[in-house]
């Protein structure tokens, strides 16, 4: 029964996968029709190690997992513990902050273009009325503040698929542990502390590890709201190995890029899994 | 009303309201870019680049969506979607059903090393697969139909529909299996007749988590597809953006339109998500 899907699986994954070795590790000669590969070993590697806009890149990557991952996950437990203790409301609130999650990334995109809009933009305006500036804020043209935008839609965009997760972990936890904890005359910070984040712990690590890996590949946001610009000060890893494959045509490049992010994710992902582990062991 | 309030819960008044004022904000947040587009793909042109804007349309108007209609391939784009995401979901659940329960039910030798291959195949993101993916496309003359996009979402979604069922089937006690065993069922009818719908909840918010997801897929679109009669409406949207002059009218009136159907299909998301998901992801 298990055999369809893995023989569907190494198909699909794994015929890609060693074509991409085989790519990082070759010099392409592209011509209209035909593709040849010769064999160069590391040297693609060596010439990412000297690329500034690949360590630029990986530093705007950096940049937006060490903002958009805690800024989302801390809102996203603050509105679920919200969420968990309101009395009046709540099936309409959840359904209404779920709905970024909706909305397609390229077609919300579409949406803060038009907020972040320097002439038209509603929030340039609404900034201008209360008098907070002056000059309207280039959200997306400006190469200080561009990353900042992208954040602002990954935090918009995220946080509710992050929080209702949570929600379910908190709905989750039995009643009794509560009343015995209150009997015993803890507080609420201590409720909190020693009975609901512990409980909670799995689904945090879950929800932590899920937002870095995908964060590490963000590229929806990027591509339709910057496209990696203004002066490449939002270009990612995912752009720059797509516009190195796809515009630029360096196939084994992309392929050299592609490996590096591949690596970079399962370097994430065991450090994440160690530290969570360690602090298992009191 | 009481009941649903627990014990550690605030009941002072004050609390609760303080409580409520700080989620509706976040609702605003959260409902302000989509109602701002709805509220600007009602307004003509003139009135969407007026100074300073108008809330409300002054003068309601259909206009944006008639022009979207009629001259951008949107509503084809619509169904391009659907029946990618439909595509999608349908070889999923043919391929990945049977191996949860597998997972699930049986141990073979390698079972754990597998599942787990399983799952590490998602550490590899999109975007380094997209040379790779069209290098097997070409191979199989495939670059620029829907059977490529149904192909690599699937990749995208195999593994976590496979994990997320295995999750769900384990919650079903053996002794039920067991039972209908005896009773004379086949392993095939004890799937159909017991296990499917005793996790039925896991399964329709595996169904609508991989429906929102296709239909928001944007890289492998983008790479893959060229013709009108192939591009789902994330790539499609793309048209709508240009540098030199975008109708913001039109770009807003084909956004709303592109998020409806993903909208719908969610609404029933408040039900079986949270169970479904949490049982599945997290005790599997």
């Amino acid at each position: 029964m298990v055999a369809p899907a893995m023989i569907f699986l190494s198909l699909v994954l794994g015929y890609p996968l060693f074509y991409l070795f085989q790519l990082a590790l070759s010099k392409v000669t592209w011509r209209p029709g035909y593709i040849t590969l010769e064999w160069v070993g590391l040297a693609n590697f060596g010439t990412l190690l000297h690329d500034n806009y690949f360590w630029q890149a990986l530093q705007h990557t950096g940049h937006i997992v060490v903002a958009s991952v805690p800024i989302s996950f801390l809102l996203a437990l603050g509105l679920a513990l919200a969420l968990d203790r309101i009395s009046h409301g709540r099936v309409a609130l959840q359904t209404i902050l779920l709905f970024p999650w909706m909305v397609a990334p390229a077609l919300s995109s579409s949406m803060w273009r038009w907020l972040y809009h320097d002439q038209f933009g509603i929030i340039d305006y609404m900034l201008k009325s209360i008098g907070i500036i002056k000059d309207p804020i280039l959200w997306l043209a400006d190469p200080r503040i561009a990353i900042y935008s992208v954040i602002i839609c990954d935090v918009w965009q995220y946080t509710p698929f992050c929080m209702v997760l949570l929600f379910a972990g908190l709905q989750d936890i039995p009643e009794y542990l509560y009343e015995a904890a209150k009997i015993d005359g803890a507080n609420a910070w201590q409720l909190l502390r020693y009975i609901t984040l512990p409980h909670l712990k799995p689904l945090i690590l879950f929800v932590l590890l899920i937002r870095t890996i995908f964060t590490l590949r963000i590229f929806d946001f990027i591509y339709t709201l910057t496209g990696g610009g203004p002066a490449r000060s939002t270009e990612v890893l995912a752009t720059f190995l797509y516009k190195n494959g796809f515009q630029y045509m360096k196939y084994d490049y992309s392929a050299a890029i592609a490996v590096a992010l591949l690596c970079i994710t399962i370097i994430a992902v065991v450090g994440f899994l160690t530290v969570f582990r360690q602090n298992d062991q009191p | 009303m009481i009941k649903t309030i627990r014990h550690y819960k605030i009941n002072v008044w004050v609390v609760q309201v303080l409580v409520w004022l700080a989620l509706f904000g976040y609702a605003v947040f959260a409902l302000f870019p989509v109602l701002w587009t709805v509220l600007t793909s009602f307004k003509p042109q003139a009135e969407v680049q007026q100074i300073p804007p108008t809330w409300l349309p002054h003068k309601f108007t259909l206009e944006n969506y008639a022009q979207v209609i009629q001259k951008t391939p949107v509503l084809l784009s619509l169904r391009n979607s659907i029946i990618i995401a439909t595509g999608t979901i349908t070889l999923c659940l043919i391929l990945g059903l049977p191996a949860a329960y597998g997972f699930s039910r049986f141990r073979f030798p390698g079972h754990k090393y597998l599942l787990l291959a399983v799952l590490g195949s998602r550490v590899i993101a999109p975007p380094a697969l997209v040379v790779p993916f069209m290098a097997l496309a070409t191979r199989l003359h495939i670059v620029d139909t829907f059977y490529v996009l149904i192909l690599a979402d699937t990749y995208m979604w195999l593994p976590f529909l496979i994990w997320l069922m295995k999750g769900t089937f384990d919650l079903i006690p053996v002794e039920i299996i067991e039972a209908a065993k005896i009773d004379g069922c086949s392993n095939v009818g004890i799937f159909f007749r017991t296990i499917l719908p005793l996790s039925i909840t896991g399964f329709i918010s595996v169904m609508i988590l991989m429906f929102v997801d296709t239909w928001n897929e944007l890289l492998f679109a983008l790479a893959f597809t060229q013709s009108p009669s192939v591009k789902p409406i994330t790539t499609t949207m793309l048209n709508f953006y240009t540098d030199i002059y975008t109708v913001y009218g039109w770009m807003t009136a084909a956004g709303v339109l592109g998020v409806i159907p993903a909208f719908l299909f969610a609404l029933f998301f408040q039900r079986y998500i949270v169970k479904g998901i949490v049982s599945g992801a997290v005790k599997g």
